[in-house]
């Protein structure tokens, strides 16, 4: 069997992998990150530069606050010795309130590492699941499948379309992270918005959880196209059947779109296999949540696996109805 | 034997039994919603029948001897952009042949055809023909020892049909059989030798060319517009008519059957007896066109019937 899947998932991989417009747009990645890190240089939205600088102000109670600049070159220890020799120096006069300064600048880089993840891994992802759809419904469509089934097992082509078109999807996918780390470890450290984007996705540790996170979400979401394909009798069915499954797609963005920004409450969606693989994506949960979720999207992966093998072996068995009789008129 | 397989909606096979010898070229014939596609996936382990079992070189068809068939579907399809040599190696590879020996007999086949100066054309670059010829030999070459095919002159010109015909016969000359599912009664009898009939889901004749044309019946095809003069005629000669299509507004056309014995001028002598006029006269060919005609046609009727009822 690992023989055939392994034929199989060639013939696709090199279907899609062996022209030269595939490895062009998987340049394009890297080299859009590059031009954007170049363009970016170290201007426009650049963090505020740090500030040392101490603001005391006393309310009408008398309480003195005093606020400490982000830059402030003493960490919470020192700040609370050097209020305590102020005090004893006679500078300051009753009850001292210590705060720190709020960030004025807006970029969050775990934020943006987050929404660009989600970004890069969605699209991708969305992407390979068309290649997968057309994979299987062009062989469907023309019948073709029948002469690869007297051949293999409805498992082993559903196999090898989903290892081959994954590969072809995994390259994409390095292609990005890949070119993000390096990009990331050659920019500089004052650099600007892009640079602090690239510098937060340049962690071996946050390239395999996103890789790792990826080839779950693929492989449910691609079993499940796959049995869309098997499905459809053409490429207009495909589309149609597909389109609740890309719909969920949209909705799983949105979703973890606003729990980057902060929308705590839809934390349970990590339960739900769909949201699954996006919502670890965006927040790394306790090993207890994740060990569940996991679990419960490992059991929708081999469920949309055993559904794709049943519509695939129904689908080439039920092809011989699509011939009409022939009318006899005598 | 005995296959029996049916669908929710209708169709089906209900009791399919046939054999194909080694070295044989077996054609099989059925109209359209006969059953021929639903026997050949049963064969090819691509649905499993209801009832009935098909046994395959002599014992219970399994996974292994199933790798022993080569099958060529009706409608053709193979990647666009996949090298000939690569598509015929690939399944040659899925049905166990090393890659080695895979390209070999790819290169080997493709050289066989005229095509040796074209291994790595793409498929999108071949003809038509052409590359219906790589998608023969994709069933070819892991050297089965029964071939499948599903009408496999389809879409071929002359030129490209003999090419085609001349590699089954060498296939045959090989030890090779063939087993063909095809609507043209023509390429049946260029090809077979054997021919198995198939009509609303059940064999209705199964042994060599020769003994089905034997049973094509004999009479002719008779234009008139005196129906009982034809009848009278026939009657007296133990004969029998029906209508058929493609009369003309003041004349009905009719088949006549006639016993063995009875001669074609012995008809043509009781209908001038009668003054019967005659517009046209057509001796029916005893061939397998007729003998199809004369076996499966009241069967598909009988369906259609069902199918309206």
């Amino acid at each position: 069997m690992i023989r055939r899947v392994g034929l199989i998932a060639g013939r696709e991989f090199r279907a899609y992998a062996m022209t030269a417009s595939f490895w062009v747009a998987l340049a394009m990645g890297p080299l859009l990150m590059a031009a954007a890190l170049l363009l970016s240089g170290g201007h426009g939205s650049a963090a505020a530069p740090p500030t040392a600088t101490l603001t005391l102000t006393q309310d009408p109670a008398g309480t003195v606050t005093a606020q400490f600049g982000q830059g402030f070159p003493l960490s919470a220890q020192g700040r609370a010795q050097f209020v305590d020799i102020l005090q004893r120096d006679g500078r300051l006069h009753g009850a001292v309130r210590v705060v720190e300064e709020k960030p004025k600048s807006s970029l969050d880089p775990e934020a943006l590492r987050r929404f660009a993840l989600l970004m890069m891994l969605w699209m991708t992802l969305a992407g390979s699941l068309g290649m997968l759809l057309q994979a299987v419904v062009r062989e469907r469509s023309n019948r073709a499948l029948e002469s690869l089934l007297a051949a293999a097992r409805p498992a082993d082509v559903v196999f090898g379309k989903l290892l081959g078109v994954g590969a072809v999807s995994l390259l994409v996918v390095s292609a990005w992270l890949g070119g993000s780390a390096a990009m990331g470890a050659l920019a500089p450290a004052s650099g600007g918005a892009v640079a602090v984007l690239l510098q937060g996705l340049a962690h071996p540790a946050v390239l395999l959880r996103a890789g790792a996170i990826y080839l779950l979400a693929f492989g449910f979401y691609g079993l499940t196209t796959v049995a869309i394909g098997a499905l459809a009798r053409d490429n207009a069915d495909a589309q149609n059947l597909a389109r609740p499954m890309f719909a969920t797609l949209l909705v799983v963005f949105f979703t973890a779109l606003a729990s980057t920004a902060g929308a705590h409450s839809l934390t349970w969606l990590v339960y739900i296999p769909p949201f699954t693989p996006f919502m670890l994506l965006i927040q790394p949960q306790a090993a207890g949540v994740e060990f569940v979720a996991l679990d419960l999207l490992a059991a929708a992966t081999v469920l949309a696996g055993w559904l794709a093998v049943r519509a695939l072996r129904r689908a080439c068995a039920g092809s011989t109805r699509i011939s009409r009789p022939a009318r006899l008129k005598s | 034997m005995d296959l029996k397989k049916r669908f929710r909606g209708g169709g089906g096979v209900d009791a399919v039994s046939m054999q194909v010898q080694a070295g044989s070229v077996t054609g099989f014939i059925g109209v359209n919603g006969a059953g021929k596609s639903t026997t050949l996936r049963c064969i090819l382990g691509l649905m499993a029948p209801d009832a009935g079992e098909v046994l395959l070189f002599g014992a219970a068809a399994s996974e292994a001897s199933r790798r022993r068939l080569g099958f060529l579907p009706e409608e053709r399809g193979l990647f666009p952009r996949e090298r000939a040599r690569e598509a015929i190696a690939f399944h040659a590879r899925l049905k166990g042949l090393a890659k080695r020996d895979a390209l070999r007999a790819a290169d080997r086949l493709l050289e066989r055809i005229g095509l040796g100066d074209r291994l790595s054309a793409r498929i999108e670059e071949l003809s038509k023909g052409n590359a219906q010829r790589v998608q023969i030999l994709c069933a070819l070459a892991h050297s089965p020892d029964l071939l499948i095919l599903d009408e496999p002159l389809t879409g071929l010109d002359p030129v490209a049909q003999s090419e085609v015909l001349s590699l089954f016969a060498e296939f045959r000359a090989g030890g090779g059989a063939i087993l063909f599912s095809t609507h043209s009664m023509a390429a049946a009898e260029m090809l077979c030798d054997r021919v198995v009939m198939l009509a609303n889901g059940r064999t209705v004749f199964e042994g060599a060319l020769a003994d089905a044309s034997a049973r094509a019946p004999h009479g002719a095809v008779v234009v008139t517009p005196d129906a009982d003069g034809l009848l009278a005629a026939a009657s007296s000669l133990n004969g029998q008519i029906q209508p058929m299509p493609g009369g003309m507004a003041e004349a009905t056309r009719w088949r006549v059957t006639l016993p063995r014995e009875v001669t074609h001028p012995a008809l043509m002598r009781a209908l001038a007896e009668r003054a019967v006029p005659i517009f046209a006269f057509e001796p029916i060919k005893a061939d397998l066109e007729a003998a199809f005609w004369d076996l499966a046609a009241p069967q598909a009727r009988l369906q259609q019937a069902r199918r309206a009822a």
